[in-house]
């Protein structure tokens, strides 16, 4: 009872004492070394955004866009990649996932309370949070293979099944319709957390945040079932899930009438990117294929209104966390602290103003499709379908305004992995490592930066085109809708580069 | 061909052509004097060129010790004397100049303590390397 007593207590007040201080860093954690983009370049970005999206239209016009078949190879009938998916191969990963797991809470709890020194701060916002969403990104949905909770999940119902209790522990509820709201929520909270909650960068809140969200996870998982709270409240596994539809890679399975049991089958291929049924498959009926990248983004069919709300934020997220580091965010807060006097309330503010923003731009944009569509569709309608084109933007900002970020404090983990709770170890003789800040030149992360942003927006442009192709009826009316989103884009893509041609300014 | 590779082609060059005009890569001899008075650094902002040598002669009106970030270089110095730092700057980026106070001092003006409060860490300026 006391040990339950202290635990709230401190959870109380870590919470409560983040509305009392101003926060020192912009990000969860970690210092950024990195210099803003010249004007010369941010001018030669915007520039080339806005050529390309012409000059898409003029080389992409076609009629006839089919994404019912693209090219694809599938690597797993290559001698010897079949070992991927190798049953030993497989457990072993999962074995060293659940351990590295495992380290970054005890380490947090127990280890060293100095950031820079304990495991969990680096493991959780730089290599999982940050890096992850690269490997999604340009790789493929590596999350659904290492997910520590589905993992321990999956451990626990196999022990169920053994010892019989399965029948009164793994009874599931009908989930209701309300969509990945759970997910938009804890997404918005984690936001929160990683943007401005001031402690975040605290090994113990760290693991103390990790367990509760342990909790929240289970708990949906054993009342709704694993996957069902998979696809609708584990906010990795659905983030991460967007950033993969991105990528070049597909898993699934052949026939997959007979393995594929869940009731939301996707449109076109009821297991394409369904972890479930490659796992329930046979190794000759499983496939990883090479795909186009970004193809994924164009769903066929139909998502949740809560859908578009999720990569509302997400936006939101990756955008709030560079606007924080602008001047222009220090001169706001400046202004506004004489009226309140609080810069975790002000932030916070900030992030809730910044989804209300993107949300009300993205749907009057909507409208104005519609209208310039002669009115043939909702506003919601156009929303739920032209979402996902948007996140190619994301991803290419996400992707420049982390570069040099993940590049050098990512090497933090190399001597954190020799000493995880900074007692003093060196387990594989890399204790001592010292971090190379010249390993990315300014130079070559503004030119990657730029090429970056240019190129998501290319893919944005591209797919906002197809997608409005095969959406409306004629040719023409398609073409007309595509003039908002030109400009939708177009600003969103010189408000990231922006962004990154702003000078860092840390509030400390 | 297909039409993709019009637009992987121009980005391609574009990039080559932006990296490919860098700078001689010489690297220069720079002498800097730094005061530090009532824990504001004079120059606020050091400005110098990727590969410069780097000679900086600190004056202060405190004991302590200031401290790249970064690149991890911490220099002692004692109130009234002139310390000297030297460094090659050998990374690029902007890199926060931190004061360790010797101990004494024992005002909040904000700074926040790494070693359990044992000494404070104040940010007092920036060292800015630009690619050449």
């Amino acid at each position: 009872m006391a040990i339950k007593c202290t635990l709230y207590i401190l959870i109380l007040t870590s919470f409560l004492s983040a509305f009392l201080v101003r926060p020192v860093w912009a990000h969860g954690f970690g210092e950024r070394y990195e210099l803003p983009v010249p004007l010369e370049l941010y001018l030669i970005g915007s520039g080339l955004a806005i050529i390309f999206s012409f000059a898409i239209m003029g080389l992409f016009l076609r009629r006839d866009i089919s994404i019912s078949s693209y090219p694809i190879y599938n690597v797993l009938s290559l001698p010897g990649f079949g070992i991927i998916t190798n049953k030993v191969c497989m457990v072993a990963i999962r074995l060293i996932s659940l351990s590295v797991f495992a380290l970054v809470i005890i380490s947090g709890l127990f280890g060293t309370q100095e950031p820079d020194a304990n495991m969990a701060p680096t493991m959780v916002w730089i290599i999982v949070w940050v890096g992850l969403a690269y490997v999604s990104a340009l790789f493929g949905n590596i999350w659904s293979l290492i997910n520590p909770w589905k993992i321990a999940y999956e451990y626990f119902e196999a022990i169920c099944v053994r010892t019989k209790l399965d029948q009164y522990l793994l009874k599931n509820l009908e989930y209701p319709d309300i969509g990945i709201w759970p997910a938009v929520l804890l997404f918005v909270g984690f936001s929160w957390v990683e943007l401005i909650y001031p402690y975040a960068s605290t090994p113990m809140n760290l693991a103390i945040l990790l367990l509760i969200y342990s909790v929240i996870t289970w708990t949906g998982m054993l009342v709704f079932g694993k996957d069902i709270w998979i696809r609708k409240g584990e906010i990795f596994s659905i983030v991460f899930g967007v950033f993969a539809r991105f990528s070049p890679t597909e898993v699934g399975v052949r026939d997959s009438k007979s393995i594929c049991t869940h009731e939301e089958k996707q449109a076109n291929d009821g297991s394409l990117n369904c972890l479930e049924c490659f796992s329930n498959a046979g190794s000759k009926q499983r496939f990883l294929n090479i795909r186009p990248p970004s193809i994924g983004l164009i769903k066929d069919d139909a998502i949740h209104t809560s859908e578009v709300f999720l990569i509302m934020v997400i936006l939101s997220n990756v955008t709030f966390d560079g606007f924080m580091a602008t001047g222009t965010w220090y001169d706001i807060t400046e202004n506004a602290y004489g009226l309140i006097p609080n810069m975790t309330i002000l932030t916070t503010l900030g992030l809730i103003c910044c989804i209300l923003v993107f949300t009300l731009v993205y749907f009057t944009f909507c409208r104005a499709i519609s209208l310039a569509s002669g009115a043939s569709f909702s506003d919601i309608s156009i929303a739920k379908s032209f979402v996902y084109s948007l996140i190619p933007i994301a991803i290419a900002y996400h992707l420049a305004h982390f570069l040099s970020f993940l590049l050098i404090q990512g090497q933090l983990v190399i001597p954190l992995f020799s000493d995880p709770f900074g007692y003093g170890w060196n387990i594989f003789g890399t204790a001592d490592y010292i971090v190379n800040i010249a390993i990315v030149d300014a130079k070559f992360a503004w030119i990657v930066s730029i090429a970056s942003i240019v190129v998501g927006h290319i893919i944005a442009v591209y797919l906002a085109h197809v997608i409005a192709v095969r959406k409306f009826a004629t040719y023409s009316t398609a073409l007309r809708s595509q003039l908002p989103m030109l400009i939708l884009m177009v600003s969103y893509t010189v408000i990231s580069l922006w962004i990154l041609a702003q000078p860092i300014v840390e509030l400390d | 061909m297909p039409r993709w590779i019009y637009l992987v082609t121009v980005i391609i060059s574009i990039i080559g052509i932006g990296y490919g005009c860098s700078g001689s890569g010489l690297s220069k001899a720079i002498l800097l004097d730094v005061s530090i008075e009532n824990r504001v650094m004079n120059p606020e902002d050091i400005v110098i060129t990727h590969q410069d040598k780097v000679t900086i002669n600190i004056t202060s009106d405190k004991s302590g010790s200031i401290h790249i970030h970064g690149y991890n270089i911490e220099q002692v110095f004692e109130k009234g004397k002139q310390a000297k730092l030297e460094f090659q700057a050998y990374a690029t980026g902007k890199f926060n100049i931190a004061f360790h106070g010797s101990g004494q001092q024992n005002d909040n003006l904000g700074g926040h303590s790494h070693d359990g409060g044992i000494h404070e860490e104040f940010i007092i300026g920036s060292l800015t390397v630009n690619p050449d």
